[in-house]
């Protein structure tokens, strides 16, 4: 008996002492203190996803070049279904192939793209590099990447995305090939139509899209015309900045009635 | 009186409008957002059914001076001086009943107390209560402040009167392939001791109402002078003259045919010419990531498909987006006999939805870094510094009124800061709902330091303000591009405490209420202000100088609201 009180107390203490010390390891500033009401009402999930050793990703790195190789010879396959894959390729490499932005760039090249570099060094948010592609590969279009710097001075992407060419099974296709070569999970966490979205365990998630004429119209960097261009399929990975909120967050999302507000008032 | 007065009104402007006829051959213009005031010859003066341009009103008890515009759930968005420039807008089919959906083309400030928060702006699109919607044909028209810098001085102090006889007119100029297809409302425009104008303004290009003033046409204090003007050019007989204007529009139109082949054929030159010039750097030109029209001398051509025909002109530092084909092949063309390569190009900043895509020489499009004129159209900035985020000045609310959901506080849930993610990471943002397409707001002076993509179909605009602390602004739509009319200095866009920077977004999943993410950083620190953890247990995934925005946000709530 007392030995089962004496492991509690010392698990007790140990669990104290944890949260503790995870409090004060994070650097906020003293406004933090006045918001003590701020509640998380989950324990904290231990994370599943694995750290993939050099040897691991050096085989993925000689299995992706042979299966590219085989892509390209396969003489049943069209033309945009290669192009998607090397696309597809070229934008999990920085994930699945641990590649910084100059392997990216040697990637880009080596698949006959010539990239378009823009390389900021901000004063306030380190080094942003922008990568775009002066051509592509027929039925691909709009291949953009933005890297960052980490403090050990290597660069990491923030986001990867693509167009793919309008088409029936357009889609799925570029589904398919972003699941294959992103390494993602065979049912996607998001189905609605004319839109996928697969969460990975690391906070990121992958999405692909129909784009009507309202997105077209609606994206920073792209030209579009809606007459030709509508059914296009936009890709993207990148952060899962609400990663997490799929129950108390979202209660709210399809039934929601606006709280009544005065009219503005001057 | 009233009635008496549309009367006179009536047989005045008929008067008027035949004068204006009959001079339309020698100075008439239309208005044009790139170029300002663009004279044109042989053009027909016709009648139409009514003015898409309106005016906005009150309707209630209370003599109020504005009118609420209201979103599609009648929440109010905000107040609508009376006697503001507005047109009908399509609203996809959404219809409210009893109310009319509306953009907001010039804000008669002169009817509003002060400026305030709530105060509609140009380019607002909401519902007004459809009695709340009047005919402009018995007010005139001031433009009080800078229409554009480069047009100030012909057009500050103007007063612009729509021509009804006894309908609108509208002038037709379908030989300018830039204006076919399109109405221009004729307006005569007078000033002090100068010959009236008559001046076409289409509803697809209206910059030149962007700061009104608008007064009863019986009230105009120099409202004698303006029919007396309008008087004197009057012929006793309308019929002769519209036979006259006939005669005389079909020779003009014939001769301004030619006269567009040698205004082409002289861009043509001026093109080449620049091509040509030593001064201009010959490299090879990579066209970036954001791009602009950086043409050293004159406004570029904007050209068709087939590249023979100018569609319209592109002014320089304007934003363009850059086309890619589908079959892997650059989209470039060279016109015959022309060392010119051309690309195509999206022009989607622009209000006038029909002069959007074409081709322009791609030895302009650069990347707008690279392109320093713009530096010039700087102001002198900061200009309402604050030292920090406890100065006392400190700061706007980012959002136009109280978030629809708590962001602290029991029952904020997932939209507090520090809440709980999946892995463990932490919610490194306080996310203030709020409804799609409303501004977001500096908080304080400072420049934008970074737009782009942020999440599933949003972006996200990062500003250092005065004082040194960061804000990144997240899940705003990503082309709606207030942030591109604010003035640049040393290579960055600035903006004053509370000028709108960004619209709210909402994600592509669906799985949100639109809203604005909002970070808070101290910013002494460098670098990206997302980590890339491999394993963000107990973390933000930020940057360590991440600061709770909660008790900031909550303060300037309170003070504002």
């Amino acid at each position: 008996m007392n030995k089962k009180v004496l492991v509690l107390v010392v698990l007790t203490a140990a669990i104290i002492a944890y949260l503790t010390l995870k409090k004060d390891s994070e650097p906020l500033d003293s406004s933090e203190k006045s918001t003590s009401h701020i509640h998380t009402n989950k324990e904290i999930e231990e994370p599943k996803q694995k750290l993939r050793s050099k040897e691991e990703i050096k085989k993925t790195i000689t299995e992706n070049k042979e299966k590219i190789e085989k892509i390209e010879k396969d003489s049943n396959l069209p033309t945009h279904r290669k192009s998607l894959a090397k696309v597809a390729r070229l934008m999990a490499a920085p994930v699945r192939e641990d590649v910084d932005h100059k392997g990216f760039i040697n990637l880009l090249k080596e698949t006959g793209l010539e990239p378009i570099v823009r390389d900021r060094n901000n004063e306030d948010l380190g080094r942003i590099i922008h990568i775009r592609t002066k051509n592509s590969l027929p039925g691909t279009r709009y291949l953009q990447a933005r890297f960052q710097n980490t403090p050990d001075g290597q660069t990491v992407a923030a986001y990867l995305t693509m167009d793919y060419r309008p088409g029936e099974k357009s889609l799925e296709e570029a589904h398919t090939e972003m699941t294959k070569w992103f390494g993602l999970k065979e049912t996607p966490d998001v189905v609605k139509e004319g839109y996928r979205l697969t969460k990975t365990e690391d906070c990121h998630h992958v999405w692909t899209k129909e784009m009507k004429c309202e997105d077209l119209n609606n994206h920073q960097f792209n030209a579009y015309d809606c007459k030709t261009d509508e059914g296009t399929i936009q890709v993207m990975w990148e952060e899962d900045i609400h990663c997490g909120m799929n129950d108390d967050h979202n209660h709210d999302a399809e039934n929601f009635i606006p709280i009544p507000e005065p009219d503005p008032v001057y | 009186m009233l009635c008496k007065m549309k009367i006179i009104r009536s047989v005045v402007s008929t008067l008027g409008a035949v004068a204006t006829i009959s001079s339309v051959n020698s100075a008439s213009y239309i208005w044009d957002n790139q170029q300002g005031l663009v004279e044109v010859k042989g053009c027909k003066v016709v009648e139409m059914d009514s003015n898409p341009f309106k005016l906005s009103s009150y309707t209630g008890r209370d003599n109020k001076s504005v009118e609420t515009l209201r979103n599609a759930a009648k929440v109010g968005q905000s107040n609508l001086p009376i006697g503001s420039i507005i047109r009908h807008e399509d609203d996809g089919g959404r219809s409210l009943r009893n109310y009319e959906y509306i953009y907001v083309i010039g804000v008669n400030y002169s009817k509003a107390p002060e400026y305030n928060r709530f105060l509609s702006k140009r380019n607002d699109k909401n519902y007004l209560f459809h009695r709340s919607i009047e005919e402009m044909d018995d007010y005139a028209i001031e433009l009080t402040k800078n229409v554009s810098p480069a047009w100030s001085e012909s057009l500050k102090g103007m007063t612009l009167v729509p021509i009804i006889r006894p309908t609108v007119q509208k002038v037709e100029c379908d030989h300018i392939e830039s204006m076919k297809d399109r109405d221009y409302v004729l307006f005569n425009g007078y000033r002090d001791g100068e010959t009236p104008l008559a001046i076409g303004v289409s509803i697809a290009e209206t910059s030149i109402f962007r700061d009104i003033k608008t007064v009863s046409f019986s009230s105009l204090s120099n409202a004698q002078n303006v029919l007396a003007t309008e008087l004197t050019p009057a012929s006793s007989n309308d019929e002769d003259e519209v036979e006259v204007e006939a005669v005389v529009d079909q020779v003009v139109t014939e001769v301004e045919d030619e006269a567009i082949v040698d205004q082409v054929v002289e861009d043509e030159d001026k093109e080449e010419a620049i091509e040509n010039d030593e001064n201009v750097n010959k490299s090879d030109v990579l066209v970036g990531i954001e791009n602009v029209i950086c043409h050293p001398t004159v406004d570029l051509s904007v050209r068709n498909e087939e590249l023979d025909k100018v569609m319209f002109t592109a002014k320089r530092h304007e934003p363009v987006k850059v086309f890619q084909s589908w079959d892997g092949e650059a989209l470039e063309k060279q016109r015959e006999g022309s060392s010119i390569v051309y690309i195509k190009v999206q022009f989607s900043n622009r209000e006038e939805s029909d002069q959007v895509i074409g081709w322009v020489s791609k030895k302009y499009v650069v990347e707008e870094s690279d392109c320093p004129e713009l530096e010039k159209n700087a102001r002198t900035h900061p200009v309402d510094n604050i030292s920090g985020l406890d100065d006392e000045k400190c700061c706007d609310f980012p959002v136009k009124r109280v978030p629809t959901h708590a962001y602290s506080g029991p029952g904020a849930g997932m939209r507090q800061f520090r809440a709980l993610r999946k892995g463990g990471r932490l919610h490194a943002a306080c996310d203030l709902y709020r409804y799609r397409g409303e501004e977001t707001r500096a908080v304080a002076a400072g420049k934008v330091i970074d737009r782009d993509h942020f999440y599933q179909g949003t972006s996200q605009i990062t500003l250092k303000h005065d004082g040194g602390f960061v804000v990144r602004y997240g899940e705003i739509i990503n082309n709606k591009r207030p942030d591109l009319n604010l003035p640049r200095r040393n290579g960055y866009r600035w903006a004053d405490m509370g000028d709108k920077i960004a619209e709210i977004g909402v994600v592509n999943s669906g799985c949100c209420r639109p809203m604005l993410h909002f970070e808070l950083y101290q910013g002494n620190l460098s670098g990206p202000l997302t980590k890339k953890y491999r394993i963000m247990r107990g973390k933000f995934g930020r940057r360590d100088d991440l600061m709770n925005p909660t008790s900031y946000l909550v303060k300037w709530q309170n003070e504002i609201f």
